[in-house]
């Protein structure tokens, strides 16, 4: 008996030596085989190349790889808001297909690698993202190139294949000193998709009052106090009291000084060799002009601006916001459609940009939902083929379409008008079309969110607070001026 | 000889029992360890071992966790933060809130006092749950109803001032930052003075009867009875609702940055900007987590002196 049970146990013993032997050859295994590079991937598939109709110019670059791995694909975006299978909002009763479309579509060039989609909500997406990069167990981050630590730079990746930033309107760009001198944008992942800022105007509200609606492409920053001065008061047709403007949500109206500082081309960077030796000039007369001028814009906002509870019948019938700015707006244009409001609205881009180097633009930014690569990702080369398809790729170009986004990809963006009015798309695609490559509403030449610690919530704070007249235009700028010297300070 | 030889077997039969006995005593130790490893294990690798990291990068130049050169630096980040206006703020706004906070306390025990006196019913009953009721309601739900009741244009609480000063209040409770530590705490204390209420109803309830008995023989009345039987009765159940509810109070966080719009700006004027707000903006936001790991260190000095300081009053160290 005792001979049997010692023997069972070395059989036992051995069966789980050879599993965990098994377990590490496969892991091996996968480790592997991430080396194998585009290039590799293009002389081994060459000749099995499909002839599929639907694919365009940059997707005939892919090819079919028959190498087996895993891609790991974590974070927060378009992915988690269709889900694999689709969506359907309750709202607007608007369909979405999942992403189910962009993994079949992979699995035409890449038969043998699976994606693995791990998708989370926005909220706390920054440490859940951070948190997942650290276990070393992601490729692609889902937005990832807002924590530029955890990414890795693609610039060798764009020389190889500059028509990959030829394709884009925006790029996730950041500063990296390391790599390039401050005053010079790295690029860090591919925007997939953008969110221009967007002014919506009630045309019957403008109606309403006598008021000639504006021409977005050359109205200036005094226009739109005019404007929403003009359209400030009481409805003389509905007798209800309407409001000018809302700006963009109070909690988050650093983004407005975003646009008017463009505007008014607040450049206030004096970039050192490092972040050390960076200067900060928020201490100046455009910076004095810029937070006036909010102020100013908040006093024909509603009085339930200051809590966000101003938007509560926008996009209905009963609106009463002559004028309001989004950052979301084909999801406004959806809400407005499934209203059945179409005619009621229009878009228009911000203003125009006073002076500067960008002079004569809209002073619109666009947030975008972006895709990077890991910098402990042991595929780089297959995570750069993934998002690289991503932004290339007609069929994934017409999925995020049909997800009502805008896609990156400037060929994509300027089919806009073949799903909404004139009136909506003609003005987005203007956005699209003009911003520069690096300006998004992360980091430009007036703006940081992501270098000079609290810069971005000490900004919220004075301009709320000057709303609210707890505090004047000079106590503002030296709040934010002291507390960007300290941080810098910090970094010597 | 033959003596000595008992003696040595006596010896051996000894040590023979002694070793079964230290076996014996082993294995139940060993029985009523195995019921807690679990707990000791997971203990210290989910609280104690990220505690001390947190140590070792308070002392460290680290921009995000695992990522990039971690540079020794001494106690350069405390420097740092210590010297940081806004950090200073957000002590001072944590122990205001917290120190506010605090009003649930005596809210809780009125509570308590009404309720019970309605003596043992259903109604009891019922009160008992309706003003527990609020502190099962999630916060997200709790902050988005205030945000409705303390608005600044009609909202109920300044309706109702509207009503009784014959004037109209436009008070922004949570977006004006005069008055935001108040709204704060409204906010708040709605939430825990149910918890409040039942300690100090349980508390109330466990006073022997005979003291009141006794004390109206000899002719107390009502107020006299509370003030010299409830209060010092009570005083043990204040303490603990004390040190509990300011160790809350100097851990709050979700509401405000609910509040505050998802930020960590601490919304309005940065007057709901708590340390653990501010240790939340170095670590994700502004990823500084050499600068947040310090500022975690403070917290933690702080709440554990007070805590130290409020056992060391009660009395908690007096040997008995």
């Amino acid at each position: 008996m005792k001979i049997k049970s010692k023997f069972r146990a070395i059989f036992l013993t051995m069966v789980i030596i050879a599993s965990s032997l098994a377990g590490c050859a496969s892991a091996n295994k996968e480790a592997k085989e991430p080396s194998a590079t585009p290039t590799q991937t293009a002389e081994k598939s060459e000749a099995s190349n499909t002839t599929d109709e639907s694919t365009n110019e940059e997707a005939a670059s892919q090819v079919i790889s028959e190498e087996a791995a895993t891609l790991r694909l974590y974070g927060p975006g378009l992915f988690t808001t269709v889900g694999e299978n689709g969506s359907t909002d309750i709202v607007t009763g608007v369909s979405k297909p999942g992403y189910k479309v962009v993994i079949d579509r992979w699995k035409e060039f890449y038969p043998n690698v699976e994606l693995q989609i791990e998708t989370i909500p926005w909220d706390n997406w920054r440490a859940a993202t951070q948190t997942a990069a650290l276990s070393g167990d992601v490729d692609v981050l889902l937005h990832g190139s807002s924590i530029v630590p955890v990414c890795e730079p693609i610039v060798s990746y764009l020389e190889k294949e500059p028509e990959v930033r030829e394709a884009v309107g925006m790029m996730a760009m950041r500063k990296n000193v390391e790599l390039a001198p401050l005053s010079e944008y790295i690029p860090y992942g591919l925007t997939i998709t953008v969110n221009p800022v967007m002014v919506v105007i009630d045309k019957e509200i403008f109606e309403h009052y006598g008021v000639e609606l504006p021409n977005y492409e050359s109205w200036t920053m005094q226009d739109i106090v005019d404007l929403a001065k003009k359209t400030t008061g009481t409805d003389p047709v509905t007798g209800k009291q309407t409001y000018g403007m809302s700006m963009i949500a109070a909690n988050s109206t650093n983004k407005n000084y975003i646009w008017s500082s463009r505007a008014f081309n607040n450049a206030i960077f004096e970039w050192g060799e490092t972040l050390g030796t960076t200067k900060v000039n928020f201490n100046n007369d455009l910076t004095r002009k810029t937070l006036n001028y909010l102020t100013e814009l908040v006093s024909f906002a509603s009085p339930d601006y200051a809590e966000g509870l101003d938007m509560a019948v926008a996009y209905t019938a009963d609106n009463n916001l002559a004028m309001f700015i989004i950052e979301d707006a084909y999801s406004a244009y959806n809400t407005i459609k499934a209203a059945g409001l179409e005619n009621k609205y229009m878009f228009a881009a911000l203003p125009k940009i006073e002076a500067g180097e960008f002079a004569g633009i809209t002073s619109s930014h666009m947030g975008d939902w972006n895709m990077a690569i890991c910098n402990n990702s042991k595929q780089k080369d297959l995570a750069w083929a993934f998002i690289k398809f991503m932004v290339t790729d007609e069929v994934v170009q017409q999925w995020l379409l049909d997800t009502y986004s805008i896609p990156a990809n400037k060929a994509a963006s300027s089919r806009l008008s073949e799903f909404m009015p004139d009136d909506y798309a003609n003005s987005i695609s203007y956005v699209v079309r003009t911003s520069p490559l690096e300006f998004s509403a992360s980091a430009n030449n007036c703006y940081d969110s992501g270098n000079f610690g609290t810069f971005a919530n000490d900004l919220t704070t004075v301009i709320n607070e000057m709303a609210q007249g707890n505090m004047d235009v000079e106590a503002a700028i030296q709040f934010v001026q002291k507390n960007v010297d300290d941080y810098l300070g910090t970094l010597k | 000889m033959k003596g000595m030889g008992n003696h040595a077997l006596i010896n051996k039969g000894v040590n023979m029992k002694n070793k079964q006995l230290f076996a014996l005593k082993l294995k139940r130790q060993l029985v009523w360890y195995s019921f807690i490893i679990v707990s000791i294990l997971t203990l210290g690798i989910l609280t104690y071992l990220p505690m001390l990291t947190t140590i070792k990068y308070s002392f460290h130049d680290t921009q995000v966790l695992g990522f990039g050169e971690e540079k020794f630096i001494g106690l350069l980040n405390y420097q740092k933060i210590v010297n940081n206006s806004s950090f200073l703020k957000s002590i001072a706004n944590t122990f205001i809130l917290a120190i506010l906070g605090l009003a649930s306390i005596p809210i809780g025990f009125v509570l308590a006092s009404l309720i019970n006196n309605i003596g043992k019913s259903k109604w009891q009953s019922l009160f008992r749950v309706g003003f527990y009721f609020p502190n099962i309601i999630t916060g997200v739900s709790v902050v988005l109803i205030f945000q409705i009741v303390l608005k600044a244009n009609g909202g109920l609480l300044n309706n109702a001032l509207s009503l009784l000063t014959g004037q109209k209040v436009t008070i922004g409770w949570l977006s004006d930052s005069r008055f935001s530590h108040l709204g704060a705490t409204i906010l708040s204390v709605w939430g825990s003075m149910g918890y409040s209420m039942l300690i100090n109803l349980a508390s109330l309830q466990s006073i022997p009867s005979e003291i009141y008995e006794a004390a109206e023989v000899d002719g107390a009345s009502g107020f006299k009875q509370w003030l010299y039987i409830t209060i010092p009765q009570m005083t043990s159940c204040f303490v603990f609702l004390f040190i509990t509810s300011f160790i809350n109070g100097l851990a709050r966080f979700s509401d405000l940055f609910i509040i505050g719009g998802n930020t960590s700006a601490g919304r309005p004027g940065g007057t709901l900007q708590t340390i653990l707000m501010y240790i939340y903006q170095f670590s994700f936001e502004t990823p500084q987590y050499g600068i947040a790991s310090a500022g975690a260190m403070i917290l933690f000095i702080l709440t554990f002196t007070i805590t130290m300081i409020n056992l060391k009053l009660t009395g908690f160290f007096k040997k008995k």
